[in-house]
This record gives structure tokens, C-alpha cells and sequence, in this order.
């Protein structure tokens, strides 16, 4: 326990120690926005308010596959990363710490802001709670997958191409689930099976991705 | 010089389809630092990997004494320092430190720092620091952790000639102590068991 909290303490000082780590995510995710409402402002004739949280939704899935590849990467390059291998007791949960500090720095930010974003472009409070939830546990698990596809590809140089080619197959799931959930809230019809369906791809990965990373990094240290 | 801790028998390792080691046996015992020598490239640093559990697919046997854990008792300075360029030298060892609960000899950071005489760059980041600076952030983790195994991947590269000393005597602290070192350079050192990798 004391390892899984010295680790999150040291990401978190590293992400928040450069802004660029928490603000650029925000940033695409304005801009994105910004860039879909331009477009789209005449051609859904004033239906785009039910397809923003959609638009916000695959933003922030986009923005988080954009910088997955550096979860491990940092780490691999000034050799830090050999001494969490060779010291950890259990490297499942050491990972697993990585995963989340990147989660909660990088991500949870961006979460908040789409949440805001939503709220003010549809002043619909019911879905962007909905929005704010499915967003938290889709993220969530994209993260955990990242994770296993990042320590696979660590030792590869120029990995982001194989890596979003990993992860793809297994985010789709995620994704139709998640803009469902947010969908079916706009629409006024129930929604509470998406999150559940969510919850159940997050508890999957939580059990499987730990692992797996570990196995990934070992291997690409081998 | 008495107990066998970490003994190799005939180890080998192939990479690239190159054979780069080939039945490398030996018994390393406690209070022994060891200098592996050879040209650049017969495997030194591999052969570090291998005895410090990072390379795992190899032939042969690698043997860790029961007493020994390598997750508690063994530490690997790499070509990289391991340390995190962002962070300050005391976020870098608090780090360390707290990873391998060992937190309690956090006081003796500044004491360190001031036998190197870098005492004044504890709340610098590392960036900042040169070469030789990083290097030696990276050798004092080894007197704070205090574990038993150090593996050096040519630790005295880069270093003047006061520094090196001062880190001799360290090593011999270490060595007193029961401990055991592992390290590699481009040449025989006459202090240490010499073997050289052909």
C-alpha cells in the first residue's frame, strides 16, 4: 500500500509539476467543440444540442487515446521505470497506481470541463450528470486498456500507431455504450443498463488490465 | 568471504540471433565487489540485467541465496540514472525511499549531499544538474537504501577523480558491512575481483 501511494504521489507531482499534462487535454476538448458547433451550427437545424454530449463523449475518448502512449513511457526513458520492476513486491499494483495517478491527473480534469461544457451548451442538468458519470467509468476503463496496449508497445519507438490499433477493438464497446447512455438521456428513455454495462467493462479491465500491464512491461524490459 | 549468495551457472544469452554470452559461471559471496570487464558490446551491461532479474529469457541458471529477496535487497543503477528529470533531488529520493520503505534515513539526505559536497542542489530538478551531478543523486540512493546488493552499471564514468574516491570509500562501508557489489567497466580494477567477459 505504502509503494501504490508513493508512486501516485511522484505522478502527481510530475503531471502537475508541467501544466502541459493537464491543460492540453482540456484545450482539445474545446477545441473540438468549438470546431463541431462551427460545422455544424446550419446543417442540423437546431438539433445539435442533442448531439453535444455525443460530440463531448468522443473527445474525451480521442483526447485520452492521444496520450495513453506517454502513461509508461517517461518512466522507460530515465530508467526509473527498471527500479519499480526490480523493487516491487507486487508490480500488478504498482502499475495499477500508474494507471490511475494518470487517470485522475489527466483525465479527471477534462471529465469536469466536458461536464461543464455540457451543462452550459444544453442546460440540461439530468444528462450531463449522466454524461458526468459514464464519462468517469468509460474513461476510466479506456484507461486500463491503454495501459496493457502502452506496455506492450514500450519499447517500440514511434508505438502510437499499434497502440490505437490495439486498443481500438476493445474501446468500441465502450464507446457505443457510453454515447448510448448519454443518447438515451437527451431522449428522456432509461439508461440505467448502459452504466451498468459500463460498470461491469470497468470491474473486467480493473481485474484483467494490472496484470497484463505487468506481463507487458516485463516483457519490453526483457 | 564466506557465503555463496548469488551463484550463475553456465548462463548465456541470445539476442538478434547473435550470441552475446556463453556458460558464464560464477559464485559471488558476501563482502566481495566484483568488476566485470570487457570491450564494448561482449555483454556486460546484459549480463547485469540478467543477474538483477530484468532479463528473463536466457539459458542457464541464475541462483539467489534464500535470505536474499531481489525485490528488498538488491539495487540497479543503470546507463540512465532512474531518476525523474521534473522532480527535484529531494522529491527524487523521498521517491525512492518511501517506495522501498526505508523513509527513516530521509535525515540523512543533506549529510550525503554535503560528502559530496552538492549540498546546495537538494531543491534543484534534475535537468538542471550535469552529468556527474545526476550520477552521484544516483549513487547516494545506494547509501540511503543500504540494501545488500548493489549492481552498477559502470558507476565511475563520468565522475572527477575526489568524487570517485569518495565513493570508494563508500563501497568499502558497503563491502565491510557484509555487503556485495557488482559492476562493470571498459577495464580490470586492481581493488576488485576482476573477471573479464570475452
Amino acid at each position: 500500500m505504502n509503494t501504490f501511494i508513493s508512486i501516485m504521489h511522484r505522478d502527481m507531482r510530475v503531471i502537475l509539476n508541467s501544466g502541459n499534462k493537464v491543460f492540453m487535454p482540456i484545450i482539445y476538448l474545446l477545441l473540438v467543440l468549438t470546431f463541431f458547433s462551427i460545422s455544424l451550427a446550419n446543417s442540423t437545424s437546431g438539433g445539435y444540442e442533442r448531439i453535444v454530449p455525443q460530440i463531448i463523449w468522443l473527445a474525451c475518448l480521442l483526447v485520452s487515446l492521444i496520450n495513453m502512449e506517454a502513461l509508461f513511457k517517461e518512466d522507460y526513458e530515465d530508467g526509473t521505470l527498471e527500479n519499480i520492476v526490480i523493487n516491487s513486491d507486487a508490480l500488478e499494483f504498482n502499475v495499477l497506481a500508474k494507471i490511475l495517478s494518470y487517470w485522475l491527473f489527466t483525465i479527471t480534469p477534462l471529465i469536469i470541463v466536458g461536464f461543464i461544457m455540457n451543462y452550459l451548451l444544453t442546460s440540461d442538468l439530468n444528462t450531463s450528470l449522466v454524461l458526468l458519470i459514464s464519462l468517469i467509468l468509460g474513461t476510466l476503463t479506456i484507461s486500463l486498456i491503454g495501459g496493457v496496449a502502452a506496455s506492450l508497445t514500450l519499447s517500440i519507438k514511434g508505438n502510437n500507431l499499434l497502440l490505437s490499433t490495439i486498443v481500438l477493438p476493445m474501446d468500441i464497446p465502450v464507446l457505443i455504450f457510453g454515447t448510448s447512455s448519454v443518447f438515451n438521456a437527451t431522449s428522456g428513455v432509461n439508461y440505467h443498463s448502459e452504466l451498468l454495462i459500463l460498470l461491469l467493462l470497468l470491474i473486467l479491465f480493473l481485474i484483467i488490465s494490472p496484470f497484463a500491464s505487468a506481463l507487458g512491461l516485463k516483457n519490453s524490459l526483457d | 568471504m564466506d557465503r555463496t549468495i548469488i551463484s550463475l551457472e553456465n548462463v548465456g544469452l541470445i539476442k538478434q540471433e547473435k550470441q552475446i554470452l556463453n556458460n558464464i559461471s560464477m559464485l559471488i559471496s558476501s563482502g566481495q565487489k566484483i568488476n566485470i570487464h570487457g570491450s564494448n558490446g561482449v555483454g556486460k551491461t546484459s549480463l547485469l540485467k540478467i543477474i538483477s532479474g530484468i532479463t528473463s529469457q536466457y539459458s542457464g541458471k541464475v541462483r539467489l541465496d534464500d535470505s536474499i529477496s531481489m525485490n528488498d535487497d538488491l539495487f540497479y543503477i543503470g546507463h540512465k540514472y532512474g531518476l525523474k528529470q521534473e522532480l527535484t533531488v529531494r522529491e527524487n529520493i523521498e521517491f525512492i525511499l518511501k517506495f522501498n520503505n526505508k523513509i527513516n534515513t530521509f535525515k540523512n539526505l543533506i549529510e550525503e549531499l554535503k560528502y559530496y559536497e552538492i549540498d546546495n542542489t537538494i531543491d534543484y530538478k534534475i535537468k538542471f544538474l550535469s552529468h556527474g551531478q545526476k550520477k552521484i543523486v544516483s549513487l547516494i540512493q545506494l547509501s540511503l537504501l543500504s540494501f545488500k546488493i548493489w549492481v552498477l552499471d559502470e558507476p565511475f564514468t563520468g565522475l572527477d577523480k575526489k568524487t570517485i574516491d569518495r565513493f570508494h570509500k563508500r563501497i568499502e562501508e558497503h563491502i565491510n558491512a557484509d555487503g556485495i557489489v557488482i559492476s562493470t567497466s571498459h577495464s580490470s580494477k586492481d581493488d576488485f575481483d576482476n573477471i573479464e567477459l570475452l
